[in-house]
């Protein structure tokens, strides 16, 4: 990993055109801002994870008998 | 074209249900064209995608607001652009559904499925805020 040391207010490039810039530091805690193409996503780690591992744990469910009866019910309920 | 699926069978599948995600759905990002199946269920609003190129990828999707009429949010213009929006009607959103071992069904109203079904461009999004629920529980079974 490359690692780099940055002051407040100095920025880093990755590629031509994705700015980084360090816009606050507070004790352990630092902002940044970001700057980048539409078309590239930007997630905070931890919540990429999350989504990733929800996402998988969904692809292997399979809903049983029973949770489709109580989905059935569900949505009967909410119609009348 | 023909889909293989391990869960639903080989089926058909018309260009017009075949969708494609920019990014792939998140922690997939190799699979990026979908068959879109309307109803895998009778007399239930469950819907499936099938990654076309992968017969063991198959995620069940619901439209939120039958199980959360109070889901809302702000679509950005950068989604809108991405996707090619125009209007509206052009949007269609579905959420993935997750059957756990533990007998809970949930909703991910965290990460939904945007679509535009003009072009059957497609992302999955992440929304921020507390109210957004990873795991929105809609029933025990």
């Amino acid at each position: 990993m490359l690692v780099l040391t940055r002051a407040k207010g100095q920025k880093i490039m990755i590629g031509q055109d994705i700015v980084l810039t360090v816009v606050e530091v507070n004790g352990d805690q630092v902002r940044l801002g970001i700057d980048a193409p539409s078309d590239i996503s930007v997630y905070r780690e931890e919540i990429f994870q999350s989504i990733k591992e929800q996402n998988e744990i969904a692809a292997k469910s399979d809903l049983t008998k029973e949770q489709l009866e109580v989905l059935k019910m569900m949505l009967k309920k909410k119609v009348e | 074209m023909v889909v293989r699926s391990a869960r639903l069978g080989d089926f058909h599948v018309e260009e017009k249900d075949m969708i494609t995600f920019h990014d792939g759905i998140l922690g997939f990002p190799e699979s990026k064209g979908y068959a879109w199946v309307h109803s895998i269920e009778p007399n239930l609003p469950i819907e499936c995608l099938q990654c076309a190129i992968n017969e063991q990828l198959t995620f069940m999707i619901v439209d939120p607001f039958l199980f959360a009429p109070e889901y809302e949010f702000e679509l950005s213009e950068e989604i809108k652009q991405t996707l090619n929006i125009t209007s509206e009607e052009q949007i269609v959103i579905r959420v993935i559904l997750t059957a756990r071992s533990d007998s809970n069904t949930t909703l991910n109203l965290r990460a939904p499925l945007i679509i535009n079904v003009t072009n059957n461009k497609a992302v999955q999004i992440i929304l921020d805020g507390p109210q957004y629920q990873l795991q929105y529980p809609i029933g025990r079974g």
